[in-house]
C-alpha cells in the first residue's frame, strides 16, 4: 500500500472547494481519534470565517465573534475524512456538494468547531 | 502568614522595580513643561499596566503558561513572529537606554563619561544574571530600588497645591505646544506600560510556581504594587513641575534632571537622585534582558529558567549574554541616552497593540483559562486600553516628527 | 490539531526538546489519513510564515545550513501524552533539535566560569 505524506500545518488555512468548485471555506482543524495505537483522522473542519482565523489562528475571528455573538454567528462545515480529497495538498477538495455537509453549529457543543471532539486533551484528538 | 509575606514582598518589588529611565525622564519632562497637566497620562498608563500585570499573572497561575508560551500556543508561529520581532527590537532599544541611564548616573557621580561606563554596567548586569537566580535578580534590585521613595518624600516637602494636582488627573488639552504635549502623553503611556514588564511578570510567576491559590495575592500585588509605582512617577512629575517649570528649565539632558532634588533636599537629594536613577535603571536592565530572552526561548521551545544554572539552558543563557553586551556596545558608541530614552518610549507605545490585543483573546479563551477568564469589567477596561493603544499607534509617527525634540 | 501544533515537547527526561513545528499526515488510499509524526525544526516552522517572510527565512536557512540544522521527527507512536505539553518516550539529547543546545553548552557556556 503506497502512502503519501502531507503537512498538516500547511494544510490548515487553505481554501477548500466542494465537488462543483464552490468555496466551502478555509480548513481550520483536523480532528483525529486515537484508535489501535494510531491517530486516525476522523474529520476536517472547514470554517466560513476561517479567513479571519488565518490572522494567526483566531486572534480576531472566532474568539471575538464568539464574545459578541455567543457562538451563534460562527459556522463551519464538518467534512468526514472520506469526503476530503487531498491529492493536491495545496488545493484540498471536498468530493461532495457543500449542501451535503453537516454544519458545525448543528452538533451540540458550546464552543463549536475545533473543540467538541478535542475537549479531552490527553492522548486523543491531535 | 506566608501569604501576607508573599504579598508584602510582591508589593515591595513592584514599587522598587517600577521606575526606570523612561518613566523618570518622561515624568521630569512632562512636569517641566506642562506642570501637572499630564498627570492623567501617568494615571492612565498605570491603570493599564495594572490590568495587564494582573492578567498575565492570572494566566501564568491558572495555566502554567507564560505570556510568551501562550502567544505561540494559542496563535501559532505565524502570528507569534510579529510580537516576537517587535518585542525584541523595541525592548533592545529600551534596554540600551536603561544602560544609558545607569551610565549617566555614574557619569554624574564621577565625572567619567557615560560611554566608559556602558560596558562595565552591561557586564555587571550580565554577571548578576549569570550567577544569580530569579529571586536574587528580581528582589535584589527591587529592594534597593526602594530608594526611589525619596521622590515621594521630596514631593511632599514641596507642599504642592493638591487641588491643582488633582485637576491634573483629569485629561485636559494643552494651552501651548500641542504636539509636544501629546508626544509626551504617548511617551508616558509607553513608559508605564512597557510590555517587558508584564511579560517578565508572567515568567516570574511560572518560575515561582504560582497556582490558583495565588490568584488573590496576584491581584493585590498588581493593584497595590502598580498604584504605588504610579504614585512614584507622579511624584517625579510633581517635583519637576515645582522645581523646573517656574525656572523655565526644559530637560533635554540627563544632567539637567540631576537638578531635580537638590533644591528640595540639598546635596543629599542629588546623591539620592543618582542612586535612584542608577539603581532603577540597573534593575530594569536585568529585567528587560531576561524578558527578551524569555520571549525568544519560550516562543521557540528552548529550556529557559533563571533559576537553573546557565549550563542547563545554553541557548537561553547565550541569548541574554549577547543581548545585554550588545546593548552596552550601543551605549558605548555614544548614542545620546536621553534621545534614545525618548525615542524608545515612543516606540514602545506604538508597539502596544501587538501584545495588548492578544491578551484580550487569551484571557477570554475558556479552553485556556477556564472559569478564571475575564469578567466584564476587565474586558471593558482591556477593550478601552486596546483602543487607546491603536490610537497611539497611528499617532506615533506624526507625533515623533512634530513633537520630538 | 491545534492541540498538537506549537506545543512544547518534553522528552523522557522531562527536557525541553522544542515545540511541535509541523505535523505529518500519512495519506492512505482507501483508508482514513493518519497523523503519523510531528517535526521540530526551524526549517519546518519557517515555511508556515507568510509568503515573502517564509521565502526569506528559507533562503537564510540555506545560506547558514548549520543554523537551520536538521529536522527532528517523532513518530506518533513515540508520544506518551498530549496535554499542556507533548511528552515523548525518546531521549531528546541526540536529536538535531538539541544539537545547538548541546554544542553551545560544551563549547561556549561551560568555558565561562560560573556556569
Amino acid at each position: 500500500m503506497t502512502a503519501r505524506e502531507c503537512r498538516v500545518e500547511l494544510l490548515i488555512g487553505r481554501r477548500v472547494v466542494d465537488a462543483s468548485g464552490e468555496v466551502v471555506g478555509r480548513l481550520e482543524e483536523i480532528v483525529a481519534d486515537y484508535v489501535d495505537d494510531e491517530y486516525v483522522v476522523r474529520e476536517f473542519h472547514v470554517g466560513a470565517f476561517a479567513a479571519l482565523e488565518r490572522l494567526g489562528t483566531g486572534i480576531f475571528g472566532r474568539s471575538l465573534l464568539r464574545l459578541i455573538g455567543g457562538g451563534r454567528i460562527y459556522t463551519g462545515y464538518i467534512v468526514p475524512w472520506r469526503h476530503m480529497d487531498l491529492s493536491d495538498p495545496e488545493h484540498p477538495r471536498v468530493t461532495v456538494a457543500k449542501s451535503e455537509l453537516r454544519r458545525i453549529g448543528e452538533t451540540p457543543g458550546p464552543r463549536s468547531s475545533a473543540r467538541p471532539a478535542a475537549q479531552r486533551r490527553s492522548r486523543r484528538s491531535a | 502568614m506566608k501569604r501576607i509575606l508573599d504579598l508584602t514582598l510582591g508589593i515591595v518589588t513592584s514599587i522598587g522595580g517600577f521606575l526606570e529611565a523612561g518613566s523618570i525622564i518622561t515624568a521630569v519632562q512632562a512636569g517641566a513643561v506642562f506642570g501637572y497637566k499630564l498627570l492623567w497620562t501617568i494615571a492612565l498608563g498605570t491603570l493599564g499596566l495594572m490590568l495587564l500585570v494582573e492578567q498575565s499573572g492570572r494566566l501564568a497561575a491558572v495555566t502554567g503558561r507564560t505570556v510568551g508560551d501562550a502567544l505561540r500556543e494559542r496563535f501559532g508561529i505565524n502570528f507569534f513572529i510579529i510580537p516576537l520581532v517587535t518585542g525584541l527590537l523595541v525592548s533592545f532599544l529600551v534596554l540600551a537606554s536603561e544602560i544609558g541611564g545607569v551610565s549617566l548616573a555614574l557619569q554624574m557621580a564621577t565625572g567619567i563619561s557615560f560611554q566608559w561606563w556602558a560596558m562595565p554596567v552591561a557586564f555587571a548586569g550580565w554577571f548578576l544574571l549569570w550567577k544569580g537566580n530569579f529571586g536574587v535578580v528580581e528582589k535584589g534590585s527591587s529592594l534597593l530600588g526602594l530608594v526611589t521613595i525619596v521622590f515621594i518624600v521630596a514631593a511632599l516637602k514641596l507642599h504642592p497645591d493638591w487641588g491643582r494636582v488633582g485637576a491634573g488627573l483629569l485629561p485636559t488639552s494643552p494651552d501651548h505646544d500641542g504636539p509636544r504635549y501629546w508626544y509626551l502623553a504617548v511617551s508616558i503611556i509607553g513608559a508605564s506600560i512597557s510590555p517587558y514588564l508584564y511579560m517578565f511578570y508572567s515568567s516570574g510567576a511560572v518560575e515561582d510556581g504560582w497556582g490558583t491559590d495565588d490568584l488573590s495575592t496576584n491581584k493585590a500585588t498588581a493593584v497595590i504594587g502598580m498604584s504605588f509605582g504610579g504614585v512614584l512617577s507622579a511624584a517625579v512629575l510633581i517635583i519637576a513641575a515645582l522645581v523646573f517649570l517656574p525656572r523655565g528649565i526644559q530637560v533635554d539632558r540627563y544632567e539637567q534632571a540631576g537638578l531635580l532634588l537638590p533644591p528640595v533636599l540639598g546635596h543629599t537629594g542629588f546623591v539620592l537622585f543618582l542612586a535612584s536613577l542608577g539603581i532603577a535603571c540597573f534593575g530594569a536592565t536585568t529585567e528587560i534582558t531576561l524578558a527578551m530572552a524569555y520571549l525568544l526561548a519560550q516562543g521557540l521551545g528552548w529550556d529557559w529558567s533563571e533559576n537553573a544554572k546557565p549550563k542547563q539552558n545554553a541557548r537561553f543563557s547565550l541569548m541574554y549574554t549577547v543581548t545585554i553586551l550588545l546593548a552596552g556596545v550601543v551605549m558605548a558608541a555614544g548614542i545620546d541616552p536621553l534621545k534614545l530614552t525618548n525615542f524608545s518610549m515612543m516606540l514602545t507605545a506604538a508597539s502596544l497593540p501587538v501584545t495588548v490585543i492578544p491578551m484580550f483573546v487569551l484571557m477570554n479563551d475558556e479552553a485556556l483559562v477556564g472559569e478564571h477568564r475575564n469578567r466584564w469589567f476587565s474586558n471593558a477596561a482591556l477593550g478601552v486600553l486596546s483602543i487607546v493603544t491603536i490610537v497611539v499607534l497611528f499617532s506615533a509617527v506624526p507625533l515623533q516628527i512634530l513633537g520630538g525634540s | 490539531m491545534h492541540d498538537l501544533l506549537d506545543k512544547v515537547v518534553l522528552d523522557e527526561g522531562r527536557r525541553n526538546v522544542g515545540r511541535v513545528d509541523g505535523v505529518v499526515l500519512e495519506l492512505r488510499p482507501g483508508a482514513a489519513p493518519v497523523v503519523s509524526a510531528f517535526e521540530i525544526g526551524g526549517r519546518v516552522w519557517a515555511r508556515r510564515l507568510h509568503g515573502r517572510i517564509a521565502r526569506w527565512a528559507v533562503a537564510f536557512g540555506r545560506r547558514w545550513p548549520a543554523l537551520g540544522n536538521g529536522v527532528t521527527r517523532f513518530a506518533m507512536r513515540d508520544v506518551r501524552t498530549i496535554g499542556i505539553t507533548v511528552s515523548v518516550k525518546r531521549d531528546g539529547r541526540p536529536t538535531p533539535a538539541l544539537a545547538w543546545e548541546n554544542w553551545l553548552r560544551e563549547h561556549v557556556i561551560s568555558r565561562i566560569p560560573g556556569a
